[in-house]
């Protein structure tokens, strides 16, 4: 089995891409280590011969028709900025 | 830890009368959602949320008459096997309070075990209800993907998961599977084929002459002599029943853990994009960029085991690594698929050892994930190929640990698992 080699630069490109901010350099190598063993474990599926999955589960699909759904209240009950005059409350664009 | 910990949130929630569960009281693991009665997934992410409908198990439950009496915990967005990745801190083992009660519903099957709730739901994603089912000396039934509407449970890896019931005995769980089965316009996953006979009309149903295979990748050096023990008198108890006990080989086996963490954690880093701080969930303040409190929100709000899977997940789908990771882990989930096709073609039922250990000690998992994801072996490939499986309690003396022995069936044949349950139950 291939070793995998994983670095704290690695983990920072993929938190950035994931939007998870890491900062701390001793997590970032916690993390680079813990994911060198467990890439490396991954590999043991390389040998895996090809495999057509043949689906036996269907989708069930209804008929597109309004129905009731949430009020704006409700959508709303969650907003940790508070209810900002019936808009979600975002950073601004730069 | 008072009462072992089991609950993230109470409640007493009566349901409409003259139902078939009326009396009956119920925890609801809490991942999924309970219409004003916040609903956390063990995540600081989500300490505050409060869902504005319910989950349609929920509804079900609540037209069936049941009393709703608690929120249960559970490992992080259901990422664990021990529920000590919750932020709420872990469910307590009711044998050994320095041991974990398993996970991730871990909650759910000590409220069952110490008697807090008569029934309790799970979800299973990789063995999150046959796991602490296991170690808390309960039952619980994973169903088939498909049986169990999943709306309104708050996702983690949806190819893989299921809602199921846990119980002390299977006529618990079977009675409990019968109200939450059944197709769901709002989940169009959910099988609509409806079925001729009640679950729990199984109980009790001979097993006379009923072929049981034992996969010998599944009892394996990994598994520790106490649990091989109680698994061998529990095969024994079977044949005393009139059950035939085959040995079988399936190879695929081998490369379940692997493929399972590579699908579940992709499906998770995708899934877990919703908490962006904006809509619900923690806030990253308004101060920023996009970029930066999204991060920030997220940097806050996960442990380290969400974020562990979310960015082993990211790296596995990222640009280079996709044919070499997420590829290869479909090619052996269809391969694990063929295989339990083709051994039922040959065997009515499967069994093992559902955990191929007994449970762990508090505390001794953090530092090593890789360890602790090996431990799932014997119940991931059920949700790699959509099976239904029980677990149900060993053979031997559970003061000295508990046991589960696992049970796996061909597609949409729970009554079967409840036949086998229900046998080597009897004492």
């Amino acid at each position: 089995m291939r070793k995998i080699q994983v670095g704290s630069e690695e983990v920072r490109r993929i938190s950035e891409l994931a939007k998870i901010n890491v900062e701390d350099e001793k997590e970032l190598e916690t993390f680079a280590k813990q994911f060198e063993q467990i890439i490396s474990y991954f590999e043991i599926i390389e040998t895996v011969p090809e495999f057509e999955s043949e689906a036996d589960i269907k989708n069930v699909l209804r008929q597109d028709e309004i129905e009731n759904s949430l009020s704006k209240e409700e959508v709303f009950l969650n907003l940790e900025s508070g209810d900002d005059k019936g808009y979600f409350k975002g950073p601004k664009i730069r | 830890m008072k009462n072992n910990n089991i609950f993230i949130t109470e409640t007493h929630l009566e349901g409409e009368s003259g139902g078939e569960l009326e009396g009956f009281t119920v925890a609801i693991k809490d991942n999924i959602s309970t219409k004003n009665i916040r609903t956390t997934c063990g995540s600081a992410m989500l300490k505050n949320y409060i869902p504005p409908y319910d989950a349609t198990v929920v509804e079900k439950l609540k037209s069936a008459g049941a009393t709703i009496v608690g929120k249960a915990n559970m490992d992080e967005f259901g990422m664990g096997t021990t529920t000590e990745t919750s932020y709420f801190g872990p469910t307590i083992n009711p044998y050994d309070d320095t041991r974990v009660a398993g996970g991730s519903s871990g909650g759910s099957a000590a409220a069952v075990s110490l008697g807090k709730a008569r029934l309790s739901l799970g979800t299973d994603t990789g063995g999150s209800i046959r796991c602490p089912a296991a170690f808390c000396g309960v039952v619980g039934i994973k169903p088939t993907y498909g049986l169990v509407s999943r709306y309104g449970l708050i996702a983690y890896a949806n190819s893989l998961e299921q809602i199921g019931p846990m119980a002390r005995t299977v006529e618990d769980a079977s009675m409990l599977l019968d109200v939450i089965s059944g197709g769901d316009e709002k989940d169009p996953t959910a099988s609509k084929d409806e079925k001729d006979e009640r679950y729990v009309d199984f109980v009790g149903r001979d097993v006379e002459g009923m072929t049981i295979g034992v996969p010998s990748e599944l009892v394996g050096e990994n598994v520790e002599k106490k649990v091989l023990i109680s698994f061998e008198e529990s095969m024994s108890d079977m044949e005393s029943k009139g059950c035939i006990i085959k040995e079988m080989t399936l190879p695929s086996l081998e490369k379940a853990v692997a493929a399972y963490y590579i699908i579940a954690m992709s499906e998770a880093s995708s899934n877990l994009a919703r908490y962006d701080g904006i809509r619900y969930g923690l806030s990253g303040g308004f101060d920023k960029d996009w970029n930066q409190t999204f991060a920030k929100s997220r940097e806050v709000g996960f442990g380290r085991e969400v974020k562990r899977r979310v960015l082993l997940g990211t790296y596995a789908l990222s640009a280079g690594y996709h044919n070499r990771y997420y590829a290869k882990a479909q090619s052996a989930r269809a391969w694990i698929r063929k295989e339990f096709d083709n051994a039922f073609k040959k065997v009515e039922i499967i069994a093992s050892p559902t955990m191929p250990v007994l449970p762990f000690k508090l505390n001794s998992s953090e530092n090593d994930p890789l360890k602790m994801y090996l431990s799932d072996s014997n119940t991931v490939p059920v949700n790699l190929a959509g099976l239904p499986a029980i677990s149900i309690p060993g053979k031997g003396d559970i003061k000295k640990g508990p046991v589960g022995i696992q049970f796996i069936a061909p597609r949409f044949e729970e009554g079967r698992l409840i036949r086998v349950g229900s046998a080597l139950e009897t004492r």
